[in-house]
């Protein structure tokens, strides 16, 4: 299986990548919403495209909720889970991602434990690991 | 808030503006920034509260501010040896692996973005975070009334967090920019509350 880790923080993205790994997924990053929309198309047209990509909210460029609403209206990644990973907490905030597309919203902090259990309610994870990126 | 910093005098914003500690006390603050640390720097190596005045010392500050109807200002004070530790614990580095700079303002200005999306769930609707810099800065060593502070320590490491009323520059427009880097971070003045 194969994630798209979408944060501005490399910190983050870091963080995220060390938990899809030991989950078995091979990771690619990105650090805003206009470079992850290269990564999926480069991943799509190599035959590949992820089964998950997790997207923070606030980052230039493009922030995860235009890059949420973009592939959510996008059949050729109607498959990929999008899971928001942010700090935005509001109840109108997670209405608003969702309505956009997004299928998980998880809040930081959260541990590796609880990010892992959100992977296993979706089905996901636990195959072969790889790095590509 | 004194120094070199533009705002105007604290007292003057708390009568446009509810101060900090009307949102948030410390107990809360404290939840926030413990939750953060034990999710992505150290799960079994608890802040411990300081309730000693904290000797002012060089080290690293993040920043960021919440716009909007009660604008403030939230800031993280580690001290360089700590901020050190503090990204090789949140990058998982094997022993002996350093982190260079960059590294290092990446992983405060994560800790205090985190911190301050928490606060602004207790904000009013239409609270917007700013992106976090970073920069050099001493302790604060005080607190004026409104303001919320805490400082811990961590280790060897004495980590303080502060907020406090600011000013909106841009209500309607928000500012974004790209993240914190060696050669955009912003350069802070010591901070003199």
């Amino acid at each position: 299986m194969h994630a798209l880790v979408v944060d501005d923080s490399r910190t983050m993205r870091r963080i995220i990548s060390t938990v899809l790994l030991r989950a078995g997924f091979a990771v690619t990053e990105a650090g805003d919403g206009a470079e992850a929309l290269v990564r999926l198309e480069e991943l799509t047209v190599a035959g590949a495209p992820p089964d998950l990509a997790t997207i923070d909210w606030n980052m230039p460029v493009m922030d995860g909720l235009e890059f949420v609403r973009r592939v959510g209206t996008d059949p050729r990644w109607a498959d990929v889970t999008l899971m928001m990973i942010t700090t935005e907490s509001e109840q109108g905030q997670i209405v608003r991602a969702l309505a956009a597309g997004a299928h998980e919203y998880v809040i930081k902090p959260f541990t590796a434990d609880a990010l892992m259990s959100k992977l296993s309610l979706l089905g996901l994870g636990h195959v072969t690991a790889k790095v590509t990126a | 808030v004194t120094g070199q910093s533009s705002d105007p005098p604290v007292g003057l914003l708390a009568a446009v503006n509810p101060a900090p500690a009307a949102y948030i006390d410390a107990e809360t603050l404290d939840e926030f920034l413990s939750m953060t640390w034990a999710a992505f720097v150290d799960p079994t190596g608890y802040l411990t509260p300081l309730t000693v005045p904290v000797a002012p010392q060089p080290g690293l500050v993040a920043e960021l501010r919440i716009l909007g109807p009660s604008p403030m200002r939230i800031t993280l004070h580690v001290d360089h040896e700590g901020a050190r530790d503090v990204t090789s614990r949140m990058r998982e580095e094997a022993a002996g692996v350093d982190v260079d700079e960059a590294d290092i303002t990446d992983a405060l200005a994560e800790l205090v973005n985190i911190l301050g999306g928490n606060i602004k769930s207790l904000l009013p609707d239409g609270s917007v975070l700013t992106l976090p810099s970073v920069g050099t800065g001493v302790t604060p060593t005080s607190v004026a009334d409104g303001d919320v502070a805490a400082a811990y320590a961590w280790g060897t490491c004495v980590i303080t967090t502060h907020i406090e009323a600011c000013l909106d520059p841009h209500p309607a427009a928000p500012q974004r920019g790209p993240r914190p880097t060696e050669t955009n971070a912003t350069s802070m003045p010591p901070l003199s509350l």
